[in-house]
């Protein structure tokens, strides 16, 4: 037990502005879940007022609306995530431990990816994808997506398979194993934090792109999440209460991720950052 | 030399697939976006060498020039933001003495962070709304309902409403950085400055901002990078408007594009942007060999 003390007026200070700033901060998502349930008439007469009576029936509705931007979200992401994880932990093997020549600017090659920026290539890739006819598909998302993921995911995955001690590896061939098993016995079982941190910043990007899905993807049965929700706020006729219960249901996918991975996520961005 | 040599085959096969599909899409899309900037490039049709032809467009190009003061007044705007209260905040967090707490708040803090990027820019939308918007019922509130407006919607206060957002841009990745930062100063170091009287805002400004040198550097670039770039919530917050209040070049870059079919042109702005952000990462690197440098 650490003894009761008072707090220094400094301290104090600290808490309370730490509290003022913490209840400015969360205050739009606290009235976005009190609003989200509210009619119209309910929001205009009394706004500030706990529902009267709470519409939980607008989440339904919204859900509705919603569920088929949702699923062509997860569709994406079910397929590109693995795809990423899969290859750049290969490629990562391949630049960090084995030996070959021009190994050194094949890395260099992808790491030079790191400072082309999205908006140098978003009209090419546009050109690109379109002159492939996969404009208006899942693959203008699906293809683009894996190829992108990987230029960090092999970055990061060959610093770590790097980073691992040689004896490692010299005991796991002394016994006769070969790349293959090596990789997937050795390499592969210690990278899963670095996995983790690649699987979590890779579907935050999909799932938060705007742009690419709007420009590739016309038909609204293929739309992701991101650029649907712009859509279905129209669909209410500016009824608020279900538009704001969609917002909280689309926010719920990454809620639930950063449940599973926070603390990867929150080590792989601060310990990534330093290093930069 | 004891160490087996995998088979080139093998190492091929584990290169090719990760190759492959960055020569497709990553590659091959860079070079094709150096050279189209430089061709009469529209939908549809091939693209004819003109040079440096939209480069001079561009400098004749009423709508970039105004678009260009709105995008510094956002980098000035975002590059203060990031520095001021994400550092506050992480240094009146350091200040806390109970882990417990620190760590409950620091959660607090970054649990925005958690609602998808797009949801956060319509709840935006919805709080500067002009009949109910949170920020209209705030100020109702207090009195000062004269003031309310639809906040996105007039010129006056456009370009300002959309630099509010987030606010008390308290939170987010650059509190994790600075946190970061602040728990590797050694406490010896803290403790020494106990010892030797300097404390609150002055061990702030002469010891920890010199020692987050790397931090603030890391956080100015990635800003700067990041609002160079960003469109998607300003065509989703205002579409640029009301008249060009809100404007940016790179908006004009996808208009351009994808509204009047301009593909070269389009590809002349988006090098333009590139090379800015390029410049941009020259000085930030080299601005970290000076401070290596041994006094």
């Amino acid at each position: 037990m650490t003894p009761k003390r008072r707090l220094r007026p400094s301290e104090l200070l600290a808490v309370l502005t730490l509290t003022a700033l913490l209840v400015l901060s969360l205050l739009p998502f606290v009235m976005m879940l009190l609003l989200s349930l509210k009619t119209n008439a309910d929001i205009f007469t009394r706004f500030w007022g706990l529902p009267q009576p709470a519409r939980w029936d607008f989440y339904t509705q919204a859900a509705t609306a919603l569920q088929g931007y949702l699923l062509n979200t997860l569709i994406v992401t079910v397929v590109v995530v693995p795809g990423v994880l899969w290859l750049s932990s290969l490629s990562g093997y391949a630049l960090a431990r084995l030996t070959f020549r021009g190994r050194d600017t094949v890395f260099a090659l992808i790491l030079a990816l790191l400072v082309v920026p999205g908006i140098l290539t978003l009209i090419p890739t546009y050109a690109l994808v379109q002159n492939f006819g996969l404009l208006n598909t899942r693959w203008a998302l699906i293809l683009p997506y894996l190829a992108g993921g990987q230029v960090l995911g092999v970055v990061l995955c060959r610093t770590f398979f790097a980073s691992l001690p040689d004896e490692l590896f010299e005991a796991m061939r002394l016994d006769g194993a070969g790349d293959v098993q090596i990789y997937r016995h050795l390499a592969l079982p210690l990278s899963l934090p670095t996995l983790a941190t690649i699987a979590i910043m890779s579907t935050l990007g999909i799932y938060n792109d705007y742009i690419w899905p709007l420009v590739t993807i016309s038909d609204s049965s293929l739309q992701t999440f991101t650029v649907g929700v712009t859509r279905f706020a129209g669909e209410f006729n500016l009824d608020y209460g279900p538009t704001l219960a969609g917002y909280v249901i689309g926010s719920l996918p990454l809620i639930a991720l950063f449940a599973v991975g926070m603390r990867a996520f929150v080590q792989g961005v601060t310990s990534g950052a330093l290093k930069a | 030399m004891s160490r087996r040599r995998t088979s080139l085959i093998v190492i091929a096969l584990m290169l090719a697939p990760t190759l492959s599909l960055l020569a497709v899409f990553n590659y091959y899309p860079a070079l094709l976006g150096l050279s189209r900037a430089f061709t009469r490039w529209e939908t549809g049709e091939d693209p004819q060498w003109i040079g440096i032809g939209n480069f001079v467009a561009m400098w004749h190009d009423e709508f970039l020039r105004l678009s260009l003061r709105n995008l510094l007044i956002l980098l000035v705007a975002s590059v203060l933001k990031t520095l001021t209260m994400p550092l506050l905040v992480a240094e009146l967090l350091m200040s806390l003495r109970s882990p417990r707490w620190q760590y409950i708040l620091r959660t607090a803090f970054i649990l925005p962070m958690v609602v998808p990027g797009m949801v956060t820019m319509l709840l935006w939308s919805f709080i500067y709304d002009g009949s109910v918007g949170l920020l209209n019922q705030a100020l109702e509130l207090f009195g000062l309902g004269a003031l309310a407006r639809s906040w996105l919607g007039e010129s006056a206060t456009a370009l300002w409403a959309i630099i509010g957002i987030g606010f008390p841009w308290a939170g987010g990745l650059a509190l994790l950085i600075y946190l970061a930062g602040l728990n590797q100063i050694s406490s010896d170091v803290w403790d020494s400055c106990q010892v030797d009287g300097v404390t609150g805002l002055r061990r702030v400004w002469y010891v920890d901002l010199p020692l987050l040198l790397p931090q603030v550097r890391l956080l100015v670039i990635l800003t700067l990078i990041g609002t160079l770039q960003d469109f998607g919530s300003i065509l989703i917050l205002t579409g640029g408007g009301p008249g060009l209040a809100t404007h940016v070049p790179a908006l004009h870059m996808y208009f351009q594009a994808f509204r009047f079919g301009h593909l070269g042109y389009a590809a002349a702005i988006g090098l333009t942007l590139f090379v800015a952000i390029f410049v941009l990462s020259v000085l930030n690197l080299l601005w970290g060999r000076r401070l290596e440098k041994p006094l």
